[in-house]
């Protein structure tokens, strides 16, 4: 499983929806996220350049990209970008690995 | 057959002096490095086993997973400076960090537009790509580097058709 990232925005429409019929859209996450074997960890809307931010666990990056694909797909909402994420065990790892990589600068 | 007869060549050379020395020892160590690319060839295909050669995008189906990665970069001005002096081939340095975390390295463009160059590699997952992206940016020469995983088509259809079973309702409907 991994974890991703999805920041978004409602078009100006899903606002004026959402304004004359409130509803928690975190139950709707975790529907979609659930349908493909993941799970939502987090939902928050937000001040700055996107409306909210999401932090879900998918079994791989397909399943990922389903509820993507079937999120955009309707219409609601106008940015939507998904962001896999590394846990910090998985960035020292990295490091560790990176240290035999044998960098060497362009030109030098 | 071209090393082994100018090694035959030496060998029948009965004056040993020294600029045959380094013409051998150079010999040797050009057909070393003949084998060892061979060798690192034979191990890609150990990673990678793309139905089609000319469409590197297809999902491999070997035994060991890997994903493809889009590599966005940008030089420092210091960095376009020391290349100017010393025009190199930075795709052999990129091949070497990516075959040393066990990838592949596709293709290297260089470009005009917003980044300096593109690459598009592929990894075993993504801790190995971030192991390669942290060499790099450790390295203080570039001041763009931004990796993007890809989903192959057939990632892509197979996520369409899971998408159909997301049941997706739009806010407030």
């Amino acid at each position: 499983m991994a974890l991703y990232l999805t920041r978004f925005s409602y078009t100006p429409e899903t606002w004026a929806r959402l304004t004359k019929n409130p509803e928690d859209r975190r139950e709707a996450a975790r529907k979609y996220i659930e349908s493909v074997g993941g799970k939502l960890h987090g939902f928050w809307y937000a001040f700055g350049s996107y409306d909210g931010y999401n932090l879900w666990e998918a079994p791989d990056n397909a399943s990922m990209a389903a509820v993507a694909i079937a999120i955009s797909g309707g219409a609601a909402l106008s940015k939507f970008e998904t962001i896999p994420l590394l846990t910090v065990e998985e960035t020292l790892d990295a490091l560790r690995r990176a240290q035999t990589v044998g960098y060497r600068p362009p030109g030098a | 057959m071209h090393a082994s007869s100018r090694i035959s060549k030496f060998l029948f050379n009965s004056s040993l002096n020294i600029n045959a020395m380094k013409h051998f020892i150079a010999v040797l160590y050009g057909s070393a490095l003949c084998f060892l690319f061979a060798f690192q060839q034979q191990n890609n295909k150990n990673i990678t086993k793309p139905a089609d050669l000319s469409d590197f995008s297809r999902q491999d189906t070997g035994k060991i997973a890997s994903h493809f990665y889009l590599t966005r970069f940008s030089y420092t001005p210091e960095t376009w400076a020391r290349l100017m002096k010393n025009p190199e081939d930075r795709r052999v340095a990129a091949n070497k960090y990516i075959e040393s975390v066990g990838g592949k390295l596709h293709g290297f463009w260089y470009a005009f537009g917003a980044y300096d160059g593109y690459c598009i590699w592929e990894a075993p997952d993504n801790v190995s790509m971030a192991a390669v992206g942290l060499a790099i940016t450790g390295g203080g020469a570039l001041s763009k580097f931004e990796t993007t995983p890809l989903l192959t088509v057939e990632e892509t259809l197979d996520a369409l058709r899971r998408a159909q079973k997301v049941g997706y309702r739009q806010p407030g409907t």
